[in-house]
């Protein structure tokens, strides 16, 4: 059920969300596309998996928190592409979506700086240990204000997000690891482990919002 | 958890907006209480019986009955 506005939305709420998620699928494909043929090109040194797979899932990270900026800052345009009823509730939200929008952009740009670090990188690991440190702490410090400036609603999902972060941390990483212990499985490189944090975190997120129904066409 | 908050918001000709407001929250809760997606909180559910003069038993219907 959608939420009731004053105003009859005439557009369909599938059509809207075909094309929002359309929209979403090209600026990721063209985003992991631009940073996957960057760094294969070798202009900045050559990487492994690992390292790509960390650039591309933070530059997936600043995406998402730039469409979101979109949003909460031109809430007309948002409206379009974002599962929301209708630019009001963006305007609403827009504390909270700014502080998210820092939070993601901060975590995935930490997360490229410490992929591209240390010794077979191109960053001096104190710098990268630094740099890192401190967009994952001002992160988490915007993470912690949106989770203030959010309605109870909005809080019991970050809460259920947390605790299947956690369920899936567990699993993913800690099974992972057992079978790394016996034998059973390629060890990990660190940076997959974070790499996995950011990830299942993300999956997390999408599942606790599915639960409460804020996925569904709107 | 069973609810007759869109009963009782329609009662008083509000959308889901204007409950929202009134309360200080946001459409998506309103809206997930009122599709079971989500319980609210105590201080809340008494907020929404308070402002619908009504008691919290008459907004969210609990069907469990206790053991003889």
């Amino acid at each position: 059920m959608m939420t009731e506005t004053n105003q009859a939305n005439t557009k369909s709420p599938t059509r809207k969300a075909l094309i929002a998620m359309a929209i979403g699928a090209v600026v990721g494909f063209v985003t992991m596309f631009a940073v996957s043929s960057f760094l294969s090109e070798g202009w900045i040194g050559e990487f492994d998996k690992s390292t790509k797979a960390a650039v591309l899932v933070g530059a997936f990270y600043v995406v998402m928190g730039l469409g979101v900026a979109l949003g909460a800052l031109k809430p007309k345009v948002g409206a379009r592409i974002l599962n929301v009823e209708d630019e009001e509730e963006l305007m609403e939200q827009r504390g909270m979506l700014l502080h998210s929008c820092y939070a993601a952009s901060l975590w995935g740009v930490g997360l490229v700086v410490a992929a591209l670090g240390g010794e077979n990188g191109v960053i001096p690991a104190a710098t990268a240990l630094i740099i890192a440190g401190i967009l994952i702490a001002l992160g988490s410090y915007f993470a912690w204000q949106s989770y203030r400036a959010s309605d109870e609603l909005m809080a019991a999902v970050n809460s259920d997000a947390m605790t299947i972060g956690y369920c899936l941390t567990f699993a993913v990483v800690g099974g992972w690891a057992l079978l790394e212990h016996l034998g059973l499985a390629a060890g990990q490189d660190p940076i997959d482990v974070i790499t996995m944090f950011y990830v299942l975190s993300m999956v997390a997120t999408f599942v606790a919002t599915g639960r409460r129904g804020l996925l569904k066409p709107r | 958890m069973e609810n007759r908050l869109k009963h009782h918001r329609e009662l008083h000709g509000w959308s889901q907006g204007e409950l929202a407001r009134r309360l200080g929250v946001s459409r998506q809760t309103i809206n997930a209480v009122e599709t079971d997606k989500y319980d609210p909180s105590l201080p809340l559910a008494l907020r929404m019986a308070k402002l619908f003069q009504v008691s919290v038993p008459d907004l969210f219907i609990d069907h469990w009955e206790p053991e003889e």
